[in-house]
Parts: structure tokens; sequence; C-alpha cells
């Protein structure tokens, strides 16, 4: 039907919009879908093909809308629209699709995995490939909003925005309920965009939910304002969108919105849409948002001859690129290493991430000494971390500390205990329990310059946040240095006095393994001082891992070393030097190898590794070089615990100094047993350890 | 690592005797799992006694014919397929190989791995595992045991394993332990003097017209792939003498003095600091220059290289001391190479000023000279022999023909 000059006039905010800009996204975008389907996907210049058909106006229409100087968006695979609008260029799309180098991620990822860092205006936070995934990270950047405005007293943040823009299927994902549920107990800046096409791939949106129509089973939710609509009347849709960032910007709350929209592609350039019949094709085909679009703007917005040049300007545009594109080289294989952590150039300078962290604002901490300064009494490892996170959040504005428990009663196992009577609920608080949205939140804020510390209860409760975790580590090289998000997530574990399957998990090699993490694994509280301010100061995403026999565990103690103590990653503390044999340890195990090497009265090296990535290679190969032979004892199961790995490097670097086989002492291969007569057959103990010692020694 | 299996005698139903039948196999043999080893013949029925394992026949406790219990020996299998029979390390004897450098093979014990520090250090240290006692668990010699018995060969073995120091002497110096090729020299040189009553004669030689010789063809050995050296010239002539004169060309015995039909002239070799080698051109009596310059090369620079084999080394009949390559002008006595008999000392060619008789005229004459000196056993021979020998040998070198190759 077509909209009336005047009804056109009517519409409040609609005076102003540029339609004819709107439709050069839109005509731009999908000459982009019909090159890469039609062309460049034939033809193999592009593997992974996802089209946004049927998306387009929406996303401009919300684009028109994002022009706070802070604005953040949690995007999509399918948001290219949108993208395009905020201001990638189309050369780096086309360039990310087609893996050629630059582009978004030099061809490490597939090309509507998007990121777009910005200093001053709409950015858009690293999509990840898991659905879902955008939710609690938008969340955190609108958390990070509010604390800049109220903490920081950063003006430009009090009045721009957080989007989440989803599709309907993620509607049904953890990372949504989770981001659902801190955006409206917190009554944050968010916007929750979801375009609904009524399918995830083949699935219905009526298996995602009730009715398929989230909009309304959300109707009742408490602090969520809710809005429906439908692409297929463009002028409603622009005046809704309108509605709904003006009003999250404006103080009015949490938001979502729901516009339906036809999805007039497959899910991707490999779905052919077998599931849906032709007529529901060409339903679909007649909902174009973009023959709706003509309906109503030609000709008394736009003439027919001015709507033709905007298609041909679009196509036009996408040639070009595709011009510049073919002349890229591919990607250089030798950089795919490169980027997985911070990086120093060859001057000594760090080379700094375009968006993320306190350094990419030119917040860089004072870098601390080495030197230890004890004075005082003793105090527990658990005093230490405490005094650590305060005199860190005392210099540190940015620094934020949040999880389960940790703000009132100041946490399970009292670390941040008095933190939030002293700094304040904004800095120090407490969170819904989802530890995906603990974790997701993290990530917004630090992709929005802050230095967030979350706090994860207990080691094996980390498993709900495993994909933000893996996701956090993997940000900087998924796009090659534009974005990272450093923070710390302190995570207690391990045995106390009894163990179990919950509580007392160490596995700390998960993250090891894991890509882009660094991990501390201190066995004393002056290591602890100095591990977790090295991390708060730092400019990588750090795992901390809190002992939980060591938080007061006698041996673990040590007088403060001083405010500006710090421990470098990937240097081992030499406990003990001797000739016999090298004993390779850290965490809690280390006090009990301290204690069986005296027992035996075999001389022996001790290293207590103190962090396991990076960790120390030359300190340990020259070690074992020396003695020629060697125990590594860990707390964590054995197989492919870290000791694998020390035992197969030695293997190769050492294995012309070995007198003997590598011998590793650890847990057997199951979980943690809760009764304290079962626990102690399995941790190595002063005894076994002291076997294995003399064992050794006896080769 | 491969460990012994024994077979043993099954037992017996009825509490039968049995007695060996057949053996399958012999000592030697390499057997499969299963695979039929030795028959046993019993009142009722013939047993078949199959290999426990896979691995070698290494030992046979009970002949054909034998009675045998259940549970008794029957044989017994080194299972991993090694074939090495348990024996005795051969110890190497110090007038065979003087130096010790370490065999190429060594008879290896599979009870005993050696570690990668292990086989690294006995490299380093010319030490063969055989001569190495392990303290490791079931006799594994350690890493310390091979840094320990090269510092401190001969020493007893401590019990507990402490790390080796190097005491200081009283009077504030450092002790320097022997290497194994020093050990072994020191062991020879005394016991060869204990043994036989060194004298020495004294000849020397006009080396005119070997020096002319070497000068008109050395290029073209040199051509033909071999550098020519005032030691074949001596080499050349002591093989001359020997066979004329066998008596000098033997081993002492109590009863008898034993010639040999070979003539294997040793070059005493100088490794430097690492002490001396002889390796031997064997049958030296059958060389011409050429081939004897040949020999030569290749002996002295597989000795320098450490390559020298042990038949290199051995059988030798008499040796040449090339001391005046040091300078020495003469030396005396030069300890005997047992179980040879006697050993010539090469001093160092001069020019010196000679008397001559030119025309019947007596004059002046600047020539090049050396000292020789033969070292007997005198137990072997006498002056009488000694004089012979050399002035054979001087007249050789003295009258060496103009163009002899």
């Amino acid at each position: 039907m077509n909209a009336s000059p005047k009804l056109v006039r009517e519409m409040p905010g609609l005076g102003s919009l540029d339609w004819r800009a709107v439709l050069r996204q839109i005509a731009t975008s999908r000459a982009l879908d019909d090159l890469e389907e039609w062309t460049l996907l034939p033809g193999r210049k592009v593997l992974y093909q996802f089209s946004a058909r049927g998306h387009e106006l929406t996303q401009v229409l919300l684009a028109n809308q994002l022009t706070g100087s802070r604005d953040g968006v949690g995007a999509y695979y399918r948001s290219r629209p949108l993208l395009l609008s905020l201001g990638l260029r189309l050369e780096d799309a086309l360039a990310s699709t087609m893996m050629r180098a630059g582009g978004m991620s030099d061809g490490r990822d597939i090309g509507v995995v998007f990121n777009l860092p910005r200093q001053s205006g709409a950015c858009v936070l690293p999509v990840c490939g898991g659905v879902g995934t955008q939710y609690t990270p938008a969340v955190g950047w609108a958390q990070a909003l509010r604390y800049r405005g109220t903490v920081l007293g950063d003006k430009e943040c009090e009045t721009s925005i957080a989007v989440a823009h989803g599709g309907d299927a993620s509607t049904a994902t953890n990372g949504f309920w989770a981001a659902l549920n801190i955006a409206t107990t917190e009554r944050l800046p968010l916007l929750f965009f979801i375009e609904d096409n009524g399918y995830g791939i083949s699935v219905p949106s009526r298996q995602q939910t009730p009715d398929g129509n989230i909009a309304r089973n959300l109707a009742g939710f408490r602090g969520l304002r809710v809005l429906d609509g439908d692409a297929s009347d463009p002028m409603a849709a622009a005046a809704l969108i309108e509605n709904a960032v003006t009003s999250v910007r404006s103080g009015g709350g949490p938001t979502l919105i729901r516009l339906v929209v036809p999805r007039l592609s497959g899910h991707s350039g490999q779905d052919t849409q077998t599931y849906k019949s032709a007529g529901e094709i060409a339903a679909e085909k007649a909902h174009d948002p973009l023959l709706k679009l003509h309906a109503q703007l030609v000709p008394n917005v736009v003439s027919a001859a001015d709507w033709d040049l905007e298609i041909a300007q679009g196509r036009q545009a996408v040639a070009d690129a595709l011009d510049a594109v073919e002349r890229r080289s591919a990607p250089d294989p030798g950089r795919v290493r490169r980027y997985l952590f911070s990086e120093v150039a060859a001057d000594g300078s760090i080379e700094l991430q375009q968006q993320g962290g306190t350094y990419a604002e030119g917040v860089v901490p004072s870098p601390g000494t080495l030197h230890a300064s004890p004075q005082g009494p003793r105090i527990n490892l658990v005093t230490a971390v405490r005094r650590t996170l305060e005199h860190e959040l005392a210099v540190n504005p940015r620094m934020l500390i949040f999880g389960e428990d940790v703000g009132r009663k100041g946490g399970v196992h009292a670390a941040t205990l008095g933190l939030q009577e002293k700094f304040g609920t904004e800095r120090v608080f407490d969170t819904s329990l989802s530890e995906e949205g603990i974790i997701g939140r993290a990530v917004g804020m630090a992709a929005a310059g802050l230095m967030p510390v979350p706090e994860i209860q207990f080691r094996k409760y980390a498993d709900p946040a495993a994909e933000q975790l893996n996701d956090c580590g993997t940000m900087r090289w998924r796009t090659v240095n534009r974005f990272a998000a450093p923070m710390v997530v302190r995570i207690p574990g391990g045995y106390f006095k009894c163990g179990d399957p919950w509580h007392s998990q160490s596995n700390e090699v998960q993250w090891v393994h894991g890509l882009g993490w660094r991990v501390a694994m201190p066995s004393n509280a002056q290591d602890a001082v100095g591990l977790l301010r090295s991390a708060l100061r730092g400019n990588d995403p750090t795992i901390f891992f809190e002992h939980r026999s060591l938080l007061d565990g006698g041996w673990a103690r040590r007088a403060y070393p001083g405010d500006e103590f710090v421990v470098q990653f990937g240097k081992a503390s030499v406990l003990r030097e001797g000739t016999t044999l090298s004993v390779i340890s850290w965490g809690a195990m280390v006090e009990r190898c301290e204690k069986a090497i005296i027992n035996t009265g075999i001389s022996a090296d001790l290293l207590d590794l103190r962090t396991l990535s990076p960790w120390d290679r030359d300190a340990t190969l020259a070690s074992v070089r020396k003695t020629r032979r060697c125990l590594i004892v860990h707390e964590d199961t054995m197989t492919a615990g870290f000791g694998a790995e020390i035992a197969a490097v030695i293997a190769k670097d050492a294995f012309f100094d070995l007198d003997a086989p590598i011998e590793r002492l650890a847990m057997p291969d199951v979980p943690s047993p809760h009764s304290p007569v079962l626990l102690d057959e399995v941790l190595p103990n002063v005894e076994t350890i002291s076997q294995a010692i003399i064992a050794l020694a006896q080769i | 690592m491969s460990d012994l299996a024994d077979v043993l005698v099954p037992p017996n139903e009825e509490g039968t005797r049995a007695t060996v039948l057949r053996w399958c196999k012999a000592v030697g043999d390499t057997v499969v799992k299963d695979e039929p080893l030795v028959e046993l013949e019993t009142d009722k029925v013939t047993v078949e006694i199959p290999a426990p394992g896979d691995g070698t026949l290494i030992e046979v406790l009970k002949q054909v014919n034998a009675e045998v219990n259940p549970d008794e020996v029957l044989a017994r299998l080194s299972l991993s397929g090694d074939s090495t029979a348990p024996q005795a390390a051969a110890s190497s004897t110090a007038t065979e190989t003087p130096a010790g450098a370490p065999t190429v093979s060594e008879a290896r014990d599979l009870r005993k791995p050696l570690s990668p520090a292990v086989r690294g250090l006995l490299k380093e240290h010319s030490i063969a595992a055989g001569d190495i006692e392990g303290t490791g668990r079931d006799g594994r010699i350690t890493a310390q045991d091979v840094t320990r018995h090269a510092a401190d060969a001969g020493a007893e073995l401590a019990p507990a394993r402490v790390p080796a120091h190097a005491p200081i002497s009283p009077s504030g110096g450092t002790r320097v332990p022997h290497t194994a090729i020093r050990r072994r020299v020191a062991e020879h040189m005394a016991r060869s003097l204990m043994e036989a009553p060194h004298v020495t004669t004294l000849f020397e030689a006009d080396l005119t017209r070997v020096l002319a010789h070497r000068a008109r063809h050395a290029a073209e050995f040199e051509s033909r792939g071999a550098r020519l050296t005032l030691t074949a010239y001596f080499v050349g002539a002591c093989a001359l003498a020997l066979r004329a004169h066998r008596e000098v060309n033997a081993t002492f015995h109590p009863e008898a003095l034993e010639l040999h039909e070979d003539v294997n002239i040793g070059i005493g070799t100088a490794l430097g600091n690492k002490g001396l080698i002889v390796p031997v051109i064997h049958r030296a009596q059958g060389l011409n220059l050429f081939g004897t310059a040949q020999r030569l090369g290749r002996l002295v620079e597989a000795a320098r290289s450490g390559r020298l084999s042990p038949e290199d080394v051995r059988g030798g009949t008499f040796t040449i001391s090339n001391h005046g390559v040091g300078g020495s002008l003469l030396a005396a006595p030069i300890v005997i190479n047992q179980p040879q008999v006697a050993i010539l000392g090469v001093g160092k060619v001069e020019r010196r000023v000679c008397a001559v008789e030119v025309d019947g005229v007596e004059a002046i004459s600047v020539r090049s000279m050396c000292y020789l000196t033969l070292t007997i056993d005198h137990r072997a021979l006498d002056a009488f022999q000694a004089n012979a020998f050399l002035s054979s040998v001087v007249a050789t070198l003295e009258r060496w023909p103009a163009d002899e190759p």
C-alpha cells in the first residue's frame, strides 16, 4: 500500500529520516548478497556465505538511530546490513568473506563474524560463532556505560546505549535469558533487537518459544518494555525502532523489540531450504521489505528514477569493492601465530589492540617492582589477596569486582570482605546466578575500557561459562589485535579438608590448553600478591587460581610484600637446589614436595612453576639437565594434566641429558572424592611423594 | 629391556616321571611364542613344551635322556630376541690396545640399558660400558657411575653415590684425574721395564741419499695419493733388516724365542696431550716404498681422528719411535712395546759437520745426520745382534738407490 505524503509527515521523527540513504544502504547490502551468492560462492572465492536478504531494512533503520558516541552492539552472523550502515567499509566486508589480507580478521575468521572497533561512535563487539553469545557481553557494555557515567564521570556514556542484536532462535539460548535477567534486575540501558524470520536454520520458531512470538511471551516480564512490529510496514517499523532506541537512551530501562522479517535466502549458502514449501517461499518473497519500501516510497518520497539510481549505485559500489579486493593478496601465513597474547614490538612498546582494556584508552598502570619488601607479620593467602584487591581498586578506578556473594557477604571464602563497604556497590557487587552472565558481561566491560575482576565461586562452576571464557581468550587472535578483553577471573578451587566433585576440582590444565589465557597458580601469599597484581595491571585475560587449602594454610603465609610488588608470569621460583633430581610442582602440592624432599634427605632441586601459561621452560630444562632426573607432582588428574606437557618438553629438549625416565605423580583419573579417607588415598601426599623421590633416585 | 624366561617342566599327572626326548631348537636359535622347544617322554605320552614367548634360546639345562621333574628348569630364553649370552665382559689387554680406544661394538648386557646421558658420557670420556660396574637399579650404569669412573678410575666403588670432587693436594695444587689412555700407558711402561732388561746401542745415519730420493719422488707420490715422509724410509729399512736378522722380529718366552713370520712394524704416534698410540703396518716386508707411504698415511690420519680399528693396533712385532720429530736428538732407553724384543728410536735430522774422506783426502763436510738408538730386551738379544741389526738399517739408509721408487 502507498503511504501518502501527509501520512509520512505525520509520523513523528520520520520527517528527518533520509530515505534515500536508507534505500542506498539496503541496495548495497543486497547487491553484496547477490554477488556472493550468485558469483563468489559458486566460484569458490567465498567458502562460507551468509546472506541478510530480508533483514536489511530493520538493520539500516536501527543503525540510523545509533548516534551515541559510546553506543555498543553485540551482533551476529546476519548483522551485515547493520555493520555496513555503522561504517564497515564494503571493501573490508568483502575482504573478510573472500579471506584476503586485512579486513576484520586478516583471514582468520569467517567473513560474517564481525568486529568494528571505534574510538567514538557506535562500535560492534567481536561477534562469536556460537549463537546466543552476543547477549551478556552487550549487557556488560550497558553496565560499563553506567559505570563510566557514574564512577568515571564520562558524560557521553550517560546518553549511550547497548544493543543486543539476534534472531528469533537465539532467544532460546542460555545467554539470552541470563542477559534478560541481568538487564532487568539491574535496569540497564540495553535494547534487545530481535529479528524474527521464523527459523533457526530449519527449526521453526514455535520450537524456540511457545507460539513462536517471544514478544508476546515476554509481555509481562517485569522491568522490560516490549515492542512488536513487522518489517513489511517500513514506515511503522521505522517509527517503532526510533521509539525503542529513544526510550532506552532516555533512561527508560531495558527494552525488547521484535520485528518480523522474511529470511529470503537459506540460513547459509549451503542451505537449500527444502524444509520450506514452495508456497511458503513465495509468501516470504512477497513480504520482501524492499518491495514494501518501494510501495511506500515511490513515487511520493523517492522518484522511480532515483530508486533505480540507488539500486544501481549500490551494485556499482559492490562491483568497485570487488575490484579492489581482487587485487588484495591472501593473508600472510607467516603472521598466523601472532596476537594470541599481547605482543611487544622491537622497541619494547606494547602493540596495543585498538579497543578493549584500559591500555587501549591510554590508561597504563605503573609496572610495579619485582623486588619484595615484606613488612609486618605473616598473613594468610586470602588476606593477601584481599589486600591486593583493595589497593588496586584504590589506584585503578576502572577496576571492578563482581560475582556471586562477593559484595554484601564479602565472598564465600571471605576474599572480598569489606570491599563493598569501602568502594561502593557500583565497584564491588553481587551478580545473578549465571556464570555465563558473569563472564559474558566481563567481556563487554573489558571491551568498554574497564578492568573487570569477576569471581567464579568454585572451579567446577566455570563450566557454564566455558563458551564465554573460550571466546574471550581467542578474541585478540580472531580480530588480529583489533580487540582484546583483558580481565582477571578469580577462581577458588582444589581440595580443602575434604574433597568433592563440585568444589574441589583443580583442572587448571583446561585453561592452559584454552587459547589466550594466562594461568596463575600461586603456592603462597607473597606470590599470590605479585601474580594477582601483575594480572590486574596487565593487558591479557588471566585466570587466578585461589587454592582453598592455601587460603588459610600455615605454610602459605607470608608477610605482605608491598603495594607495588609484582611477579613476572613464566618465571619459576627455585625453592631448593640439589644434585640428584628435580621436582617440578605448583599450587598446593609445593608444600608437600618440600616436606617430602626434606623427609628423604635426598639432594634435589624444587621448582615452583607459579604460572602454567606461560611456564618457565628454561628453568625447568636447566634443572633437569643438571640433575638428569625429574619428578613432576600435581594435584590435577594424571591423564593429560599439565605434567604431561612438561614431560614431553623435557623428553624432547633434554633427551640426551636424561639418566632416568621422567616421572609424574598426580591424582588418578577420578573426580575429587568427598570422604577425607578417600581423598587422602588419591591425593599425592608427603609419603607418596617421598616414595616417588626415593624410587627415582635409585633407578 | 629384555627379560629372561625359564622354561619349566610342567606338572605331571599321577606323578609319572619324564625324560627329555628331543630338543627341537638349539642354543642361539630364535623362537616364537608357542613354538615347540623340546619333547618330553612320559610313560603315557610325548609332551611338547612350547616357548613361553618370542625370543632366543640361550641356555639348555637338561640334555637328551635326562630325567626331569615338575618345575625343574629345562632351558632359558632371552625374551627380547637379543642373542647375547651372559658372558664375562671382555677385558682389554694393555699389550694389544695400549691406547684403550673404545671399540665399535660393545658386548651389551641387556639387563643394563644405557640411558641417553650415559651414552653421551661414555663417548665423551672414551670409556667402554663393560669397564664400569653399575650402581643403579638391577646393576644399571648410571650417569654418576660414568663420571665417577672417568674422574677416579681404579678407585674402589663407594656404596653410596656421592658427586665427584677435585681434591686439593697438600701443596695447594689440583689433581688432574687420569684418562683411560694415560692409565694404560702407565701400566704398560712400568710392566715392560720391570720384565725386560733394557739396553741401548747408539748409531748415527747419514740421510743424504734418502733426502735426495725423497726430493725427487715426493711430488709424484703425492699425485698418486701417498704423502712421502722420512718414516716410510725407516720402515722400509727396518723391514729389510728384520728379515735378515730374524731374532729381532721375535717374542721372548721363558723357554724359547718365538720368531715371527711377518714383519709388522708399529709406528709410535703422539696424540698431543691425550697420550700415544701405536698403529701397525702389517706385513711390511711385502710393501715397496709407495705402499709403505700409503699405509702410513692412512694409519696416521685414522689415529689423529680417533678412527683406528682394533686390527690397526694389534699384532706388531717391532716398533719405531719417531721421538726426533719433537726436537729430541737422542732417546735412550726407549720402552720396549711388549711382547716385542726391540724398539728403534729415530732422533732429529740435523745438519752436522762431519769428517769425511773424499778420494782418499780427509775433508770437512756438512751432512744431514740423525742418531738411531736401538733398545733391546737383553733377555732375548745381545749387543752383537743389536749392532748387527742397526748396522744393516744404517747401511740401507746410507746406500739408498737413487731412483728406486
